[in-house]
């Protein structure tokens, strides 16, 4: 026993010195290739797509149509981001893709303001970061914006307003409470309402978060809560099926329309059973190819991304850097039963 | 032979680092200063959370509020700061309700007696329930430039940042506490056997209810570290974190039935953790691959552990088990004071 002890810890201290002098060796090792390395970066112009979570399907047709631009212009994309939609999480993605040495980077920020401190330290390294979908508060070159904001809070309550015959209690349900896209067309939505339709009433807006579960809550809550309800705007792509999915479940399809922003892809279904009857988005591939378009004209230095610049977007045509720093991809496309199947994303 | 099973632990973890800096090498970027002192910056919060957590599961308790605890607190900071109060009693006010909120869960589980798992499910809810309804959908994201340089400069002349030097000092604390002083013996008594700490004359309830509030207080730092970070504080902040703290805990070697465990460990625990997944991000592997990278290295650990446990309990302590290794196990010669009555095995004494 005593010897097994001994030999032991005999092993342990060799282990531990064993582990020293590799540890040692590895970081002086570490400093000679990267040295070698740097030069190499120039050459091709390397973009990162950084969704608010990688497994958002709503984000895949973005990374598609960058992946298309990149293709046309010979530069590279790779798609980064964090599982689930946190903050914290997207800034230390900023932070590797900094470290990596990208040339730029896309972001749909989770949130404008947690991720400015990790944008300031990409832009003193160097690197273009244009925010996309969902802006951020500052540290970005360019905001790429899917449609006027006014053209989609209108082209909702159009499309609810008809559906409900004009008048009746509706309801909200939007993504994440501190999602700045979002917020801004509920806020248009709420004031458009009050201003232009003044026979619906706004019970609420409540939050699913982006996810199955809390727009499951909160759906079935205003289901509860308000038998009378009428219609739900759901300007969320996750949260839109799901609540045609509760309203399915709770047999009121006809009694309540339900319409929002979503994907084709996620709410065929839906639209085919008539829970859902019509619903908006814009061309999300076009987003990811216009983005990929512009950030690589500010990183080539074709635009500075100062206002009243224009540049080409490939196939997309010309566009014009408005006075507030954005580039706005066009209107938003209106799908039903008989144009739902076309759309691939 | 039990501070050797740690030791072989430790050494282990080490071997795991190792084989991840050395696949690093070809890496571009990741063994370099700017990014591993940026990783270690984002890692703190969960860094800070891990010591406060080690103690309470050491002890036989777990924490699942921390997380909570610490978006709660940042809430009350902001909310302060709003309200026009100077920053400091803002600081202050932010760490007391971090005590308070240990506090809380610590008259349920130690003075009403109910089980860890439940209470703190419960208020890892409630806390964070508190948060949104007092700053509602309006984080507060401006803060004064002094405070965000405490989380985003270097200390002066220095890679590391002030919140790292932090939990340098912080962790030196609680590893002497730990396994140098009295109060650490007492932890690893109450961990190993409640009742038999007890009859020995250890103050279990009072250590006990410390430890929650220790590592309710260690949360509200970490929200600090995290607020200052992120320049931002809201209701959502870390969510979910405490799964991660807790991994991290038991990487590092400390046994989920308390009584088996060192702050060495756990910094080593830690130190994988951060370096595995700055080196996955680096080679782009996706966030969701991580987590079962993650997820399976636990399980390993989980295993190996399990697995030197039982075999240096066959070759050394003649048939007291795995029961007998848990109670007996601590860095020092056993004190009289502490678990005399606890039935450790003789041989470990000599």
């Amino acid at each position: 026993m005593k010897l097994i002890r001994s030999g032991g810890r005999g092993t342990l201290a060799a282990a531990t010195i064993t582990t020293v002098i590799a540890l040692t060796a590895c970081a002086q090792a570490a400093d000679e290739p990267q040295a070698a390395d740097e030069p190499q970066a120039a050459a091709a112009i390397t973009i990162a797509m950084l969704p608010k979570a990688t497994n958002i399907t709503y984000f895949d047709p973005w990374v598609v149509g960058a992946e298309r631009a990149a293709e046309e212009l010979g530069a590279e994309v790779i798609e980064s981001g964090p599982a689930e939609v946190d903050a914290a999480q997207q800034a230390t993605f900023v932070d590797t893709l900094t470290t990596q040495g990208v040339d730029g980077i896309i972001i749909s920020a989770i949130d404008p303001d947690s991720i400015v401190p990790a944008i300031t330290r990409a832009n003193e390294a160097g690197l273009t970061i244009v925010s996309s979908d969902s802006n951020v508060t500052s540290g970005n070159a360019v905001f790429v914006n899917q449609a006027s904001n006014e053209g989609v809070a209108e082209g909702l309550l159009e499309i609810i307003s008809r559906q409900i015959g004009g008048s009746g209690q509706v309801a909200i349900i939007s993504g994440a409470p501190t999602a700045a896209q979002q917020n801004i067309w509920v806020d248009l939505m709420t004031e458009q309402l009050a201003a232009n339709y003044p026979d619906i009433e706004l019970l609420e807006v409540v939050y699913g978060n982006s996810t199955a579960e809390t727009t499951t809550e909160v759906a079935q809550a205003l289901l509860q809560k308000y038998p009378d309800i009428k219609g739900i705007v759901v300007p969320d792509a996750v949260s839109l099926p799901v609540t045609g999915q509760v309203v399915s479940d709770a047999g009121r399809v006809g009694e309540i329309a339900v319409t929002g922003l979503s994907l084709p892809s996620l709410t065929r279904s839906y639209v085919e059973d008539g829970s859902i009857t019509e619903f908006a988005l814009w061309d999300v591939e076009a987003l990811g190819y216009l983005s990929y378009y512009v950030t690589h004209a500010i990183i080539t230095g074709v635009i500075s991304g100062e206002p009243g610049e224009t540049f080409t977007a490939g196939d997309l045509g010309e566009y014009t850097i408005t006075e507030d720093r954005q580039v706005v991809l066009g209107p938003v496309l209106v799908f039903n039963k008989d144009n739902v199947a076309n759309y691939t994303f | 032979m039990l501070r050797m099973l740690a030791s072989k632990w430790e050494v282990l973890l080490l071997v795991a680092i190792l084989i991840v800096i050395v696949s690093g090498v070809g890496t571009p970027g990741f063994l370099t200063a700017p990014n591993l002192a940026t990783a270690l910056a984002a890692a703190m919060p969960i860094a800070i959370m891990t010591l406060g957590m080690t103690l309470v599961i050491i002890a036989g308790d777990i924490d699942l509020s921390v997380a909570s605890i610490l978006a709660l607190s940042a809430c009350v900071f902001g909310w302060a700061l709003t309200t026009g109060m100077p920053l400091i009693p803002a600081m202050l006010l932010m760490l007391l309700v971090g005590a308070i909120c240990g506090a809380f869960n610590a008259v349920l589980v130690v003075l009403l007696g109910l089980p860890s798992l439940v209470v703190t499910l419960g208020t890892m809810t409630l806390f964070r329930g508190l948060g949104f309804a007092l700053l509602a959908d309006r984080p507060v994201s401006t803060f004064p430039a002094e405070f965000l340089a405490f989380a985003n400069g270097r200390v002066e002349g220095f890679l590391i940042s002030w919140p790292f030097l932090l939990f340098l000092v912080l962790s030196v604390l609680f590893a002497l506490l730990l396994q140098r002083g009295r109060v650490g013996r007492q932890i690893y008594a109450i961990g190993g056997n409640s009742l038999a700490a007890d009859f020995s004359g250890v103050p279990t309830r009072r250590v006990r209810f410390s430890l929650f509030v220790v590592s309710g207080l260690m949360a509200a730092i970490a929200g600090l570290v995290l607020v200052s970070f992120l320049s931002s504080a809201r209701a959502e902040l870390a969510r979910g974190l405490e799964l991660d703290v807790i991994a991290i805990v038991l990487l590092g070697g400390v046994s989920i039935f308390g009584g088996v465990g060192r702050i060495t460990g756990v910094a080593l625990g830690l130190t994988l953790y951060i370096l595995l997944t700055n080196w996955l991000s680096l080679q782009n592997v996706t966030a969701d691959d991580q987590q079962i990278v993650i997820g399976g290295l636990l399980i390993a650990a989980v295993i190996i552990s399990n697995v030197l446990r039982a075999v240096g309990g066959r070759s050394d302590s003649r048939g007291a088990g795995l029961v007998g290794l848990r109670l007996s196990y601590r860095s020092e010669p056993t004190p009289p004071e502490a678990v005399s009555t606890a039935s450790a095995p003789k041989k470990e004494r000599q």
